[in-house]
């Protein structure tokens, strides 16, 4: 009798265990799949430029050349987002009407941007710094910022600037978070517009190529750098600012700052420069 | 004689076999079918491609600036010009569309190996 007892208050517990122990597999599974996307896509620039560091590429363009390198070295002498570096420090230790501050949303006083993106499981979606940042505004009972916005990207480029030399370091642990994952991806690797050109197109095949006076950078580390002050925007832009310039340069609608396709192009690029360091913001031209 | 009418059958058989195929590539291409109708009809014809790109997410860039022309041109009583700028909305919003739909079959053949 005890033992029919035991039997049948084990049987469930097995149950949970067997299910918990699934669930981990599904989860090493979708990794170990990325993982494999992360090799052949690590391994197509090593053996595209095999004199260049890892560790480099989270310097865009300017790891695969020299000349435009040493530019870009002076030119970090003095800074040109420095200005939006302290602007985006006063905006973000300025209370809210609340009387509270941003602090008080995102925790170690702010050095959180090596937590995003991530892929929210309650929300079914994609997170990223500057959506965050809006949901902070929100939750606080402060009107959201313009996602194109000069205050949004200040306010970035300053959580970006406290957070520099963390590593990236994005998972993919649930069925939710591979397909937004393989979304990023499509998008990445699908040709579109009147050009019938891919994000791959310009940042693999013809990565360190020429398009007029600039050279195309390398697509590995392209997001550890956001915000960037570009000399042609004349101003800090986030990073779905410059895809939305991508787009409409190669004859594609450009998709909205954070849209769930940009969010998921995100994740995509950022989870293939897992290992490097955040280290925006940065100048660019 | 008889070599004279066998050689005129095959040149009549030639001619209509180059008309079908002609229209054949030109109905594939929308092209009667967009001409055969008002120029506002062609507008929303090309409107209702350049949308359903879009449902995919391949919308082209300039198809909508086009649509909007096309209209204004329209309204303006500049029938000819609201026909050339539907046409090239049309083709766009087709292009776009063909596209999207290859695309989304055939995206990882486009993943470049080192």
């Amino acid at each position: 009798m005890k033992q029919t007892l035991f039997k049948r208050s084990l049987a469930p517990l097995l149950v949970l265990v067997a299910m918990l122990a699934a669930r981990q597999v599904g989860a090493a599974d979708f990794q170990a799949k990325v993982q494999a996307d992360i090799k052949v896509f690590r391994d197509f620039f090593a053996a595209r430029f095999p004199d260049v560091k890892f560790a480099d590429y989270a310097n865009g363009v300017y790891a695969i050349d020299a000349d435009a390198c040493q530019q870009w070295k002076e030119i970090e002498e003095f800074p040109p987002y420095s200005i939006a570096v302290e602007e985006g420090k006063a905006l973000f230790e300025k209370p809210f009407a609340n009387g509270k501050t941003y602090t008080a949303y995102f925790q170690n006083g702010g050095v959180v941007r090596q937590n995003y993106p991530f892929y929210d499981e309650k929300k079914g979606t994609v997170v990223t710094l500057e959506m965050a940042i809006n949901e902070c505004r929100v939750a606080n009972g402060e009107k959201p910022l313009e996602y194109k916005s000069a205050d949004l990207a200040k306010l970035s480029a300053y959580m970006a600037f406290i957070s520099r030399g963390k590593p990236v370091d994005v998972k993919v642990a649930s069925e939710g978070a591979y397909k937004a994952y393989m979304k990023g991806k499509e998008f990445f690797y699908a040709k579109r517009g009147q050009l019938n050109m891919s994000c791959a197109n310009c940042h693999m095949k013809y990565a360190g190529g020429w398009v007029r006076s600039e050279i195309l950078s390398p697509a590995l580390g392209h997001t550890t750098h956001f915000p960037v002050f570009r000399s042609k925007w004349g101003e800090i832009g986030t990073l779905h600012k410059r895809y939305g310039g991508c787009s409409d340069n190669i004859g594609a609608k450009s998709f909205a700052a954070q849209s769930e396709e940009y969010r998921n192009l995100e994740f995509f690029e950022t989870i293939m420069s897992n290992g490097l360091s955040f280290n925006g913001p940065a100048s660019r031209k | 004689m008889a070599l004279l009418h066998v050689n005129k059958e095959k040149t009549m058989i030639s001619k209509i076999l180059f008309v079908g195929a002609l229209v054949a590539v030109m109905l594939s291409a929308g092209v009667l079918r967009a001409e055969g109708i008002t120029t506002k009809a062609l507008i929303e014809q090309a409107d209702a491609a350049r949308k359903e790109a879009a449902g995919i997410g391949y919308e082209w860039r300039d198809t909508a600036s086009l649509i909007t022309k096309a209209r204004e041109a329209l309204a303006n009583g500049k029938e000819e010009d609201a026909r050339t700028l539907a046409r090239k909305a049309l083709i766009e919003g087709q292009q776009a569309l063909e596209q999207g739909l290859l695309m989304s079959k055939q995206w990882e053949m486009y993943i470049p190996k080192s």
